[in-house]
């Protein structure tokens, strides 16, 4: 199909002339294209306040080695808890602002132009959401932990390092089935703490792309156990995870196992420096200008760790 | 599950105020992780060699990346009789402890940012006084075993730091 609408003169400026079609005035009614943006993601994102360029936050764990064997005469063992890792998040900057030119209010005499500006919010949560899921598209390639490693990796390193590693991601791709689900709780039920011993977590959300859905719901929706050739009731923990879907995702195939934790405990940290601020714009020289919101935003995103969550590469 | 050596912990003090924190002067252009053991050499300290070394002097406290014959950096400064619990190497290689090393005085070295103690080294400051299989039992079934297997795994055990060199 033909972009009849290829060539536009996109001026910054809502003035006269563009929106050339408008401006033949042989419309009967115009009607306004609104979009709400879906915003899914914030939910896995625990949230900071900053008044700094940078912000850090570090962890340090609780658990000791055991007692040893020690008699009265014996001097006592001390044992101190392992510092775990940190990560910086460094705060970016993002502004954008609409103009209204007074002859292009005039010659429309509607009042779609200003309900354009009704974009402008929605283009701040775009923003948000179009950060939150890099995090998820990128965290086996770019984005990292406290810890060095990527966000999604099997090379994790514990808080105390004598333990080991460990992984929080599937050893091979493949779409959501039941067994790949049991696999997920299988990761969360076999986590180790940095001690090395066990640190158990259980799924609580499944975060999926649009595509995997009818994969997710087969297996959400199960009463029988497809992989069992006997045709056995499904066992219940596989199907204990609440769906989510995420349009924002870029990938068709990837899904990710979040643990159910509570907000102290989530790895996944946005950190606001300034949270959405709108302020009018004008020109006191040009008072043709006569109408403008400019928004100012600084946030920053990442994960200090990742050990609430799974993740499948897809398949 | 396997172990990875790290580097050795304290486990006691002859004072109970724990080892002394102490600035000292550091070596030229030398570089070291926490918790490795440095040695003095003409008065400033270094880590101790990748080879057998036969005397420590303290433990880092923190990473350097550079210093400088100007560096002051912080330091636990080992005391006669502190214990600690060290990982094993001899020859080249993560080396098994064994009941036989009881009694016996090593040296240590540092492979990769990380102290052992050097079965290789007859003569040093490090007494072995117990494997950590015989103190820590449940522990070294859960982890499968801590006596170590050489080339494999190093084996653990605790060991009395004597000041004075054999």
């Amino acid at each position: 199909m033909a972009a009849t609408m290829k060539y536009q003169s996109n001026s910054g400026i809502v003035g006269f002339k563009s929106y050339p079609s408008l401006y033949h005035k042989l419309f009967d009614e115009v009607k306004l294209v609104s979009d709400k943006v879906p915003r899914e993601l914030a939910e896995m994102f625990s949230q900071r306040d900053t008044d700094q360029e940078t912000y850090r936050e570090g962890e340090v764990t609780n658990v000791l080695e055991v007692p040893v064997r020690s008699e009265d005469t014996d001097r006592l063992h001390f044992v101190d808890p392992a510092e775990g890792y940190y990560k910086d998040f460094t705060n970016i900057q993002r502004r954008s602002a609409i103009m209204v030119t007074k002859r292009a209010v005039k010659a429309q005499k509607n009042k779609m132009i200003t309900e354009m500006i009704t974009g402008l919010p929605e283009s701040v949560v775009s923003l948000e959401q179009l950060s939150q899921a890099k995090l998820f598209d990128d965290g086996a390639a770019t984005e990292t932990t406290g810890d060095g490693s990527y966000v999604f990796a099997t090379d994790h390193y514990y808080e105390d390092p004598e333990f080991g590693q460990w992984t929080n991601m599937a050893a091979s791709g493949g779409t959501f089935t039941a067994s790949s689900m049991a696999a997920g709780w299988l990761n969360f039920n076999t986590r180790k703490n940095a001690k090395g011993f066990p640190k158990v977590m259980l799924p609580g959300e499944v975060v999926y792309p649009p595509a995997l859905h009818e994969a997710v719901m087969k297996v959400y929706g199960a009463s029988g156990y497809p992989a069992d050739s006997l045709n056995a009731i499904m066992p219940a923990f596989i199907k204990q995870f609440k769906p989510v879907m995420a349009h924002w995702l870029s990938s068709a195939v990837k899904w990710y196992l979040h643990a159910k934790v509570d907000d102290a405990k989530k790895g996944f940290l946005w950190v606001w420096e300034t949270r959405p601020e709108y302020e009018s714009v004008s020109d006191s020289l040009n008072p043709r200008l006569i109408m403008g919101k400019s928004v100012t935003v600084a946030y920053s995103y990442g994960a200090l760790h990742s050990r609430d969550w799974y993740y499948n590469a897809g398949a | 599950m396997a172990r990875t050596a790290v580097n050795p912990k304290v486990l006691t003090t002859p004072s109970p105020a724990g080892l002394t924190l102490k600035k000292v002067l550091a070596a030229d252009s030398k570089t070291w992780k926490a918790g490795e053991f440095g040695a003095l050499s003409s008065g400033t300290v270094q880590p101790v060699a990748s080879a057998s070394a036969t005397a420590s002097y303290c433990i880092f406290a923190e990473d350097q990346t550079t210093s400088t014959s100007t560096s002051y950096v912080w330091v636990y400064l080992l005391e006669d009789g502190t214990e600690l619990e060290m990982y094993v190497y001899n020859n080249n290689q993560v080396y098994a402890i064994a009941t036989s090393n009881i009694g016996t005085r090593y040296g240590v070295q540092t492979v990769s940012n990380i102290t052992y103690l050097d079965l290789n080294q007859t003569t040093g400051q490090f007494q072995v006084i117990e494997l950590a299989s015989a103190y820590m039992p449940e522990r070294s079934a859960y982890d499968g075993g801590l006596n170590g297997t050489t080339g494999t795994t190093a084996g653990l055990c605790k060991v009395k730091f004597r000041k004075n060199v054999s």
